[in-house]
């Protein structure tokens, strides 16, 4: 047989091996997974947009008013007050001018609100951000054990987990807000633990698919230690639904802070945040519209960049809910006023909606049909 | 001979994807006659499957179509979905290979089938029950009166498959797809389900379009056969001449690399003469279970798949595992890897009780076990580059430098005829059997002294299941190790193996040396797993097809 | 199975009972129950510090407090409840049992309209992948989740409620251009939703057009705003086009055992609407005697559809149970309208911004209508506040589910039998689809109830939320125990229903 093989080399390519050999030497550069996902993230336009938007939010605030000791380039603080120009409007965009003297107006007390807002976008991203990690952290650590090792830490978890479907998250955090007292590090920090089952329970379903697969099946049969399979082959390959879910639960963070401020429970004076804002000067919306607009404008930006990164970071990581093939329909397309191809709607798939075949996997996206698959016995 | 009942006309299909527009098809002409059966005929890519789904107009959604697909003298590609939906179900039916999803799993059997009728109008309510009743016991479905109204997932796979096949024919269609009907299930249940659709077809005069990759299956069923090859018929005619006499290189190659299975007896009751086992010091075996009983646990309580099993593997010799699925043939070679806990009974690995040991022994006697699985995708981690993978043992047992491993990786490449620079590839960029490969390349890695296989070719195309297994052969000779190969393919065995032992059911049916089992089995079980495995010769298999029916009656079960 | 559920719900109990030490001891340990009266100036300020130290029990171990208040509880028991008292020394009980209405009533009606609206948009969404609806849809939702839900309530309460007070003041009029941008918007929506091909969209384009400029202008002139109507006529119209729509929607129009029994039901709708008019003019037992009459119509419902069905027994119920319920809803709406005039003319602003309902209304001096329609009023801006995380979730989900769904064989069988979209849809993936989201419902209805406890602030009600928010602020575990455990339980009252729809719509869990 083997002598057969290599004359059969020689002859015109008449076997799928061959095939397969020959695209396999044609191939260009390597991509691993993360060089793949980063080019599928940076395809994704609203996610980009989004990141930029977010970046330049964060720039900003840090570097207008500086941290710490570090100063920054915008000459007033939150707390000063000054006299009230013009009814403590807004000056931005204002009279030629881009920024003015109080781009977001002022309050009554004629503090500067930008300062204010900007002061709070500081505290609000940080709280957000240390949330993310903090419950990313502490989530991923036990959804992995409890994935592996099942048995009582997986129980707790499961028992956690049904907390939050009797006492709301808001209802703890409010009471944990409460025992804290406005300190912001120390609020993020207990926010953190208290919001991490959810992607503890994510990562924890993750690893028990990951149990199942044969590359992990092999590396216990080779004699790895449980650390190495953790952290080698399960935590790396649920890296999608971590950092996916680390960024939704910054864009929840955000919303349950300035929750948590709004009733009075979260960051408190003389710290201030943007949910704090809008709840200190609620009563002046009618009145200084603007001092109400603006924490909330700011909060709603970051939320939903964050989710949209998220998004984008999602298709990535997972492009089977991703169309693939050609490019986002153009205008005319969506608005269903032009056909996709005339000859595919009379071929029966005129919907759009479910028609088989649709599915791709990252490994088979190069191949029509992910034909690995098929011939696969039972399971 | 009549009319085609349907024809395809230079048909092309491309598939709009991530990395540009795939041709899968590209211009494909053949017809069918009715009460014909015609068997598309090729492995992954060849476009047969993606051909056969334009005649119902169930391309996918990226797909483009262009060319005609003529069904009863209408064209098929250029019909408004209405039309085309009262043609679904009822000129043209389809059998699909996954009868574990094709039934929808929260509807009951009778709503499923009802509708079939009630879509056409061809009866409703009560009516519709009464007729798929009658044809579920058409099908072979006991007690179907009761059972039509139980829930998808109470059957087993051939029954699903028996109820797939129940609505394709309800309306009488002229013209029934299969696509890759039996490639899911088991051998035996394959060969009721290839009897019943022989029949069926008799009973209907309707056309078959038989898609597989499977010349066996050919062989028992097709009148005339198309040979598709990347997207382009290579070869077609009739089923005799291009199984027997094939002109394309690539048929050749095809039925060259389907492993055969060696002519067997299967008469009944003539006493095959009992060897004496042969006696074997105990010391000679490298890998030995003595009465090993296995369990699952699940929720606390445990479930025995394995029963009284004794086996012994001398060192460079194949054990080849049989059974089909739910027989524990896998659930044995897991408990050998230690991925399962030993219940009862006793595992020794070079003599040593392996479950027994202290961990520190029983990870330095890991070393000795290379391992390969069945599933191409799923077994070499997505994120480490290939170099990485075949080195991850040396790793887990601190074995080399990194430049010695890096070495040896290379070596082991050559070994499976990759090219060298494989070692900085991603598994995403290699096809199955590349990557199965790669996974030998691996469990080598270390020169281990036992290598489990576990179904290591049934997931690949054939001629690439050659490729491994003549690999898989010579580096057999070249390593010298033990090796437990589990399969549910006995020709794959006969080919390859020194033992064999077959399973069902959790319990050991019979064991010997290959010869002994493949020419002059003494249980029935085995007999019947013989009779049913197809071969790819017309006149073989009918002959086959002939014996397998006396043996069953022979053995008292009863034939649909 | 049941045996599965009881034990799922067994252990929600404990869940709760364990939630309930955790939250006892960190509301206790939160602050200072004393502060105000610290740092009072009152010369009577030790005095009432004892005797809150008394009512509190402030003497004794928060282990020993926690026990007097669980022995309370736990007289639910055998039916004597006692949820303590507050620093106050009044009852919870009765407090409880007042503001646990208002918030309750908000949070259901809040997850039921979630959870239709939220999967009707979701079915759409999906039906219409990659369309500019879809596109949209998926917008709308990430900016649902991304809007602090406190802002949008104040946003709604000073632009939406007052803007709605000031325009129903001026006689409730609409202007051309708002009659125009109205009309243009729904003909650019409409045919997204409808589909179809290029021509088809652009034909319902301008009938949507038309259809809605002359509706409105037709409310306009008939002073909708301020004394609407839908009529005997109204009413037989949109019974008869309720049974043919959701016939034709859910079997389709050539089932003509389902299309005439749905018309039946039709026609007694039409008929009860006469014969029921001086009955519910001043209706004996209030909302009770509502819901008898809405029992007694699914039981006439279920009936027909038993006798006329024929082979389509189950559709046929499916399709007289809805069209009965929607008629029933006519019903009652039509009534609530015709008494809307009485209040207009009792509340000129009728929505007000503070409190669930208007506190001069009893149902000594106004009818059962005006205290209810009163109710809806004050209720309808909070709901749909509330609403706007829950819609986002569940179209989200039903989306990706039905998406998800309809990549499965079994779908693909089914359009290889011939059947057609609509059957696909419905028939095939709704309830494969449905499946995944009945577990999203527990956390959803959690996170309501965290959501009501904010809406309540914005709009200043009385209800559970500013029990709790009062209680924690003033160290005082009574009133915030109360909100948890009556919250709590519901909950768990509803992933106790989750689970049983779990266990209906997926036989393979079934034992």
């Amino acid at each position: 047989m083997s002598e057969n093989n290599s004359s059969d080399l020689e002859q015109q390519m008449t076997d799928l091996a061959e095939v397969e050999d020959a695209k396999l030497q044609n191939k260009g550069r390597s991509l691993s997974q993360n060089q793949l996902v980063l080019r599928r993230f940076f395809s994704h336009k609203p996610a980009v947009l989004s990141l930029i938007i977010l970046v330049f939010c964060a720039v900003m605030a840090f570097s207008s008013l500086g941290y710490g000791p570090i100063p920054g380039w915008w000459d007033k603080t939150h707390t000063a007050t000054g006299p009230v120009i013009d009814g403590g409007r807004p000056t931005m965009f204002q009279n030629g001018q881009i920024l003015g003297e109080h781009p977001f107006g002022q309050t009554q007390m004629g503090q500067d609100y930008f300062a204010q807002v900007m002061y709070g976008m500081q505290q609000s991203l940080i709280i957000a951000f240390v949330v993310g990690i903090v419950s990313t952290i502490v989530g991923v650590v036990i959804g992995a054990l409890a994935g592996f090792y099942r048995g009582w830490i997986e129980t707790i978890l499961m028992r956690l987990t049904d907390v939050v479907i009797v006492v709301p998250l808001l209802v703890i955090a409010a009471v944990a807000g409460q025992m804290v007292g406005g300190r912001v590090w120390l609020l993020a920090l207990v926010l953190g633990l208290i919001t991490w089952t959810g992607l503890a329970r994510l990562v924890r379903a993750e690893i028990l698919t990951l149990r199942e697969k044969e590359y992990v099946a092999a590396s216990i049969a080779m004699g790895s230690s449980a650390w190495r399979i953790i952290l080698r082959h399960m935590v790396p390959n649920s890296i999608g639904v971590i950092i996916v879910n680390t960024t939704f639960s910054i864009a929840a963070a955000i919303l349950l802070e300035s929750s948590l401020s709004y009733i009075g429970f979260g960051v408190r004076p003389p710290e201030l945040s943007l949910g704090f804002l809008i709840n200190y000067y609620e009563s002046a919306s009618s009145t200084r519209p603007w001092l109400f607009w603006f924490p909330g404008i700011f909060i709603v930006l970051i939320a939903l960049t964050v989710n949209f990164i998220g998004d984008g970071l999602r298709d990535a990581y997972d492009p089977r809910q991703k169309r693939v093939g050609d490019r986002r329909p153009g205008l005319l397309r969506s608005l269903g006023l032009r056909n996709r191809r005339a000859e595919e709607r009379v071929a029966g798939a005129g919907n759009a909606y479910g028609t088989p075949g649709t599915a791709t996997h990252p490994v088979s996206a190069s191949e029509p049909k992910g034909n690995t698959m098929r011939f696969w016995r039972k399971k | 001979m009549s009319e085609p009942i349907l024809s395809f006309e230079d048909v092309r299909v491309s598939f709009a994807t991530e990395s540009g527009t795939v041709d899968a098809v590209k211009g494909v002409s053949f017809d069918v006659k009715p009460g014909e059966v015609v068997a598309v005929v090729g492995e992954s890519g060849s476009g047969k499957s993606v051909t056969s789904s334009t005649s119902m107009g169930l391309s996918a959604e990226n797909a483009t179509v262009t060319g005609t697909v003529i069904l009863d003298g209408k064209d098929v590609t250029r019909m408004p979905a209405g039309e085309l939906r009262k043609l679904r179900g009822n000129d043209i039916s389809m059998v699909f290979q996954e009868p574990m999803t094709a039934l929808n799993p929260v509807l009951k059997v009778s709503d499923q089938m009802a509708e079939v009728f009630e879509i056409h109008g061809r009866a409703y309510g009560k009516d519709a029950v009464a007729k798929s009743i009658e044809l579920l016991e058409q099908v072979g479905i006991p007690n179907a009166a009761e059972r039509i109204y139980e829930y998808p997932h109470q059957f087993s796979g051939g029954q699903r498959q028996r109820i797939v096949i129940a609505m394709a024919i309800a309306n009488n269609p002229k013209m029934i797809i299969a696509d890759e009907p039996t490639t899911a299930l088991d051998v035996t249940v394959q060969a009721e389900i290839l009897d019943l659709l022989r029949t069926l077809k008799d009973e209907t005069k309707a056309g078959i379009l038989l898609i597989t990759h499977n010349m066996g299956v050919v062989a028992d069923m097709a009148d005339r056969v198309v040979v598709m090859f990347q997207g382009v018929v290579v070869e077609h005619g009739p089923a005799e001449e291009i199984l027997l006499d094939p002109q394309h290189p690539y048929t050749k190659r095809l039925l060259e690399a389907m492993p055969r299975l060696r002519d067997t007896s299967l008469t009944v009751n003539e006493p095959s003469p009992v060897v004496a086992a042969e006696e074997v010091a105990p010391g000679d075996y490298v890998l030995e279970g003595r009465d090993l009983a296995l369990a699952y646990k699940h929720r606390g309580r445990s479930k025995r798949v394995v029963e009284g099993v004794n086996f012994g593997v001398r060192p460079g010799e194949i054990l080849g595992l049989v059974g089909e699925s739910g027989s524990g043939k896998s659930t044995v070679a897991k408990a050998v890897l230690g991925l399962l806990e030993v219940d009862h009974g006793e595992l020794l690995i070079r003599g040593k009780n392996l479950p027994k040991l202290p961990r520190r022994e029983k990870k330095a006697l890991r070393r000795e076990i290379g391992v390969v699985f069945q599933d191409p995708a799923a077994s070499l981690d997505p994120r480490f580059p290939i170099g990485e993978i075949i080195t991850e043992p040396m790793v887990i047992h601190k074995v080399g430098t990194p430049k010695e491993r890096i070495a040896r990786a290379e070596e082991l490449l050559e070994a499976v005829k990759l090219p060298r620079d494989v070692v900085n590839r991603f598994p995403h960029e290699l096809s199955g059997g590349q990557r199965q490969r790669v996974s030998i390349a691996r469990a080598l890695a270390l020169s281990p002294s036992i290598l489990i296989a576990d179904e290591p070719t049934s997931a690949l195309d054939v001629s690439v299941q050659a490729r491994v297994l003549d690999m898989f052969s010579e580096l057999q000779e070249q390593y010298e190790f033990a090796c437990l190969f589990v399969t549910h393919d006995l020709a794959v065995v006969d080919q390859l193996a020194d033992q064999i032992m077959v399973m069902e059911k959790g319990r050991v049916v019979e064991q010997g040396r290959k010869e002994q089992i493949l020419t002059s089995p003494r249980e029935d079980y085995t007999k019947r797993l013989l009779a049913a495995a197809p071969v790819p010769d017309p006149y073989k298999q009918r002959a086959r097809r002939e014996a397998r029916r006396q043996l069953l009656t022979a053995q008292g079960i009863a034939l649909d | 199975m049941l045996k599965y559920i009881l034990k799922r719900f067994g252990s929600t109990i404990l869940v709760l009972f364990g939630a309930s030490v955790l939250v006892f001891f960190m509301t206790v340990h939160s602050g200072d129950p004393l502060a105000d009266l610290r740092e009072s100036n009152d010369p009577d300020a030790p005095y009432q510090m004892e005797q809150r130290i008394r009512v509190m029990n402030l003497d004794q171990p928060w282990y020993v407090r926690y026990w007097g208040w669980l022995r309370g509880v736990l007289g639910c028991f055998y039916g004597q409840c006692d949820f303590g008292v507050n620093r106050e020394g009044q009852q919870m009980n009765s407090i409880l049992a007042g503001a646990a209405q208002d918030s309750l009533r908000l949070v259901f009606i809040a997850t039921i309209a979630s959870i239709v609206i939220g999967i009707l948009i979701g079915i759409m969404s999906a039906i219409r992948q990659y369309s500019l609806f879809d596109y949209s849809v998926s917008f709308i939702i990430f900016l649902f989740w991304s809007m602090p839900v406190f802002w949008v309530a104040v946003l709604a309460k000073d632009y939406l409620a007052i803007g709605y007070n000031n325009w129903m003041q001026d006689g409730g009029h609409f202007s051309w251009p708002q009659i125009f941008i109205i009309s243009a918007v729904l003909a650019v929506a409409i045919p997204l939703v409808a589909g179809g091909d290029p021509k088809r969209r652009v034909i319902t384009g301008v009938m949507t057009f038309a259809a809605s400029a002359g509706a409105l202008w037709f409310f306009d002139s008939s002073s909708f705003a301020t004394t609407p109507r839908i009529g005997g006529i109204g009413i037989i119209i949109l019974s008869l086009a309720l049974a043919v729509g959701l016939t034709a929607l859910i079997t389709g129009l050539n089932n003509r055992n389902v299309l005439y029994t749905s018309l039946m039901v039709a026609g007694i709708g039409i008929v009860a609407y006469y014969a029921t008019w001086g009955l519910l003019e001043n209706p004996p037992g209030g909302w009770f005697l509502m819901l008898g009459l809405f029992a007694l119509t699914i039981v006439v419902c279920v009936v027909l559809a038993r006798v006329f069905g024929g082979y389509a027994k189950g559709q046929a119920t499916a399709v007289s149970v809805i069209t009965g319920t929607l008629i029933s809803g006519l019903i009652l709406l039509d009534h609530f309208m015709y008494h809307w005039p009485e209040l207009i003319s009792l509340k000129a602003r009728p929505i007000s911004t503070i409190g669930s309902h208007t506190r001069r209304f009893t149902e000594d001096d106004v009818t059962w209508w005006q205290v209810n329609l009163d109710l809806l009023t004050q209720l309808w801006v909070p709901t749909m506040v509330l609403m706007i995380t829950s819609v986002a979730t569940y179209t989200r989900y039903t989306r990706s589910s039905m998406l998800e769904v309809a990549r499965q064989d079994y779908i693909r069988t089914a359009r290889a039998k011939g059947a057609n979209e609509r059957s696909v849809t419905f028939k095939h993936a709704f309830r494969n689809a449905m499946i995944p989201l009945a577990t999203i419902v527990a956390f959803d209805f959690a996170g309501l109830i965290g959501g009501t406890v904010i809406m309540e602030q914005v709009f200043n009600w009385n209800g559970m939320g500013g029990l709790f928010v009062t209680g924690l602020q003033q160290v005082d575990p009574a009133p915030v125990m109360g909100f948890v455990i009556v919250t709590g339980f519901v909950a768990v009252m509803f992933n106790f229903l989750a689970d049983i729809a779990y266990a209906l719509l997926d036989p393979r869990i079934r034992v």
